[in-house]
């Protein structure tokens, strides 16, 4: 099942049978996760849970919480019971946000033209950041990456490519990055990161190595 | 299959008696209506009663035999694959050689006496003959098959290279080198103490010849040279340059990886010492390279690895080496695929590798023409006249693009396959000052019309990008 993560939950929003959102995953803490997956509606008869296309809330929820039944459209019907969910960070819905946003480009060109847009956002970076000591290694781009902890202990990021691809690669990852605390950039993986690439192009990960 | 030729389409016995009308008669066999003396008619020479054809070039005629030429990828275009340089294509009957390996006779070789073992090693060894015809090496036993051209270098410089080097010999390589040919060089330099000296290019973007003749001298002990390079086009003059290494005492290696599947290579003739290729680049399977080495350098070589098959006699505390080829040969050698390889040059040679040569300086000519006609387009290496020929590969930038996005948007919207990067030359590109380059490479089954979708291709990405500016 695709599941795309979107955002958090709360209760008191009403949606239609039909429409596309509805997969949940819950745990016994605080907080949990809302997975938006278009080929899944809710059922007529499903009065427990009305859930809204994408709403950025936080929500408690009670242990006493039933599992919901949500069905599918229109094969099985998917009992979310208790699991532990990882940390929702700002840092993680961004991403997740962004790689929504880039699934939901069919065209494969219209991907690299939004890629190429965000690449455009970045502002340009002086000279003194692009020197060997900021260089990424290993990527066919040169890649020049700066980072730094501002005043408030947030993670400020900068960053610049000779390749527009890769600056709206870049880009991207600033979009994820900067402002985060240390503790939400440690916690981010490669592998979460890897969505950005699954996201950008045409569905595989595109690997241009130096080492040749 | 997808049927490419152009022309009147007939009933061919076989592709390579179209392309060579000269070499045996053309006979066609022709349906005719019963009211026609069609026995005499039952065939009949070309000059007789053939309609004139259009002439159907090299790639055309070829293409069919490449099964792979003929898909569509990422958005539905047609693969238009231009990344020869990197590998090559095998037609059906490599492939079918090395399925009927594995099929029918697959068997350990040098090692047993039953019908198998006995029908495997006299395939592998006749692809060792073939490989040695092909190159016109004197004896087969100066072929020894190697996993690729980089071990073949490597062997080189561990077995020769360590016993005949000391602290102040040179070694002289030229910038343009591939990886293989310097890395290993300078492994055995920081071993022995010999030194690396470096040829530099010309303002046309050759290696300059000259300096090389300068820096000879009677240090040098080997000369590392490429025939073709693989980024700037050029050609060396290796039977000149192998006679200046000879005139100092030194040696000379050939890395022939761009020149043996691509026109006649003759050993002898160039009076090298060492020469390098890899199957993989002259239709053959991958995993098979050969080194070819003069007898007496062999001969007088140590191992390189050690194990089965190199051996004559093994005692507990030392060891006796069998003769070349089988002292450079530990363990069970890639069986199959060095058949392969020997089917690989039965079909090349059945086409003719003047023929193949021939063919591809039109279409490096016309890449080349079209290419540099493009505004903004840098092409590197010497630039094509009467004197100078240039292989058919092109690398080249465009100004204020990257290649590798250039790269990405030829193959996500064209399905055009170009390399990107630094080919295995950084210090290449160092030299030229650039971080990278994009690259087109043909080979003989290409086509001017892939040529031109390139250049399409190119255009439209081009403009694509500058778009955005």
């Amino acid at each position: 099942m695709g599941r795309k993560w979107l955002g958090t939950w709360s209760p008191g929003f009403e949606t239609l049978p039909g429409d596309p959102v509805t997969v949940i995953e819950y745990a016994t803490t605080s907080q949990f996760r809302v997975m938006a997956d278009p080929t899944c509606s809710i059922d007529d008869d499903d009065t427990r849970l009305r859930l809204p296309l994408f709403k950025p809330v936080n929500f408690d929820i009670l242990p006493s919480s039933p599992p919901i039944s949500i069905s599918t459209n229109p094969r099985s019907t998917i009992s979310c019971s208790v699991v532990t969910v990882t940390p929702v960070t700002f840092a993680n819905s961004k991403l997740q946000t962004l790689t929504a946003e880039f699934n939901s480009i069919s065209e494969p060109i219209d991907r690299v033209k939004r890629l190429i847009q965000y690449a455009s956002q970045l502002p340009q970076l002086d000279d003194s950041v692009r020197v060997p000591a900021n260089r990424v290694m290993g990527c066919m781009a040169q890649v020049w990456l700066d980072v730094r902890m501002d005043l408030d202990e947030m993670m400020r990021v900068l960053a610049d490519s000779d390749s527009e691809i890769t600056k709206g690669f870049c880009s991207c990852l600033i979009s994820v990055l900067d402002g985060a605390t240390p503790e939400e950039v440690l916690g981010m993986k490669t592998e979460d990161l890897g969505d950005l690439n699954v996201a950008g192009l045409h569905g595989t990960k595109v690997d241009s190595r130096v080492n040749t | 299959m997808m049927m490419s030729i152009e022309g009147v389409v007939l009933k061919l016995p076989s592709f390579s008696q179209l392309i060579n009308p000269n070499r045996t008669p053309l006979k066609f066999r022709f349906n005719f209506p019963k009211s026609s003396s069609s026995s005499s008619y039952s065939s009949a020479t070309a000059s007789l009663s053939v309609p004139a054809a259009a002439p159907v070039s090299l790639g055309h005629s070829t293409r069919p035999d490449f099964e792979i030429l003929h898909q569509k990828v990422n958005n539905g275009s047609k693969l238009v694959y231009l990344d020869n340089a990197a590998t090559s294509q095998k037609p059906s009957a490599v492939i079918d050689a090395v399925n009927n390996y594995y099929k029918s006779y697959n068997s350990n070789v040098h090692r047993g006496i039953h019908f198998l073992s006995a029908k495997a090693t006299d395939a592998y060894e006749m692809a060792r003959r073939k490989v040695a015809s092909f190159v016109n090496a004197p004896e087969s036993s100066e072929i020894v098959f190697t996993r690729n051209a980089t071990e073949a270098i490597n062997l080189v410089a561990y077995s020769w290279g360590l016993s005949n080097l000391k602290a102040g010999d040179e070694i002289v390589v030229t910038i343009a080198e591939h990886h293989s040919s310097i890395v290993p060089w300078q492994i055995l330099s920081e071993k022995t103490g010999a030194v690396l000296k470096f040829v530099s290019l010309t303002e046309d973007e050759v290696p300059d010849i000259k300096m090389l003749q300068d820096l000879l001298s009677k240090k040098t002990k080997l000369v590392a040279v490429h025939h073709v390079s693989n980024v700037l086009a050029s050609v060396l003059p290796i039977k000149d340059i192998a006679q200046w290494a000879h005139d100092v005492g030194a040696r000379i290696l050939v890395d022939a990886c761009q020149s043996v599947p691509h026109m006649v290579v003759d050993v002898q003739d160039l009076g090298v010492d060492f020469l390098v290729a890899s199957s993989h680049k002259m239709c053959g399977p991958t995993g098979v390279g050969f080194l070819y080495g003069k007898s007496e350098l062999l001969t007088a070589m140590p191992p390189f690895l050690g194990g089965g098959e190199m051996i004559s006699d093994v005692f507990l505390d030392h060891s006796t080496y069998a003769e070349p080829p089988s002292r450079f040969e530990a363990g069970t050698p890639a069986i199959g695929e060095a058949i392969g390889l020997g089917t690989a040059i039965d079909y090349l040679s059945q086409i003719g590798m003047q023929k193949i040569h021939d063919y591809e300086v039109e279409l490096a000519n016309y890449l080349y023409e079209n290419l540099h006609a493009i505004p903004g387009v840098r092409i590197y290496g010497p630039a094509p006249s009467e004197t100078v020929h240039r292989a058919a590969l092109c690398s080249f930038n465009v100004e204020s693009l990257h290649p590798t996005d250039i790269a990405t948007f030829l193959d996500q919207q064209h399905g055009v396959a170009v390399r990107s990067g630094h080919h295995c030359a950084q210090p290449l590109h160092r030299y030229l000052g650039i971080n990278a380059s994009a690259r087109a490479s043909l080979y003989f089954y290409n086509t001017k019309e892939d040529v031109d979708d390139f250049i399409r291709a190119l255009e439209d990405t081009i403009a694509f990008f500058t778009s955005f500016k």
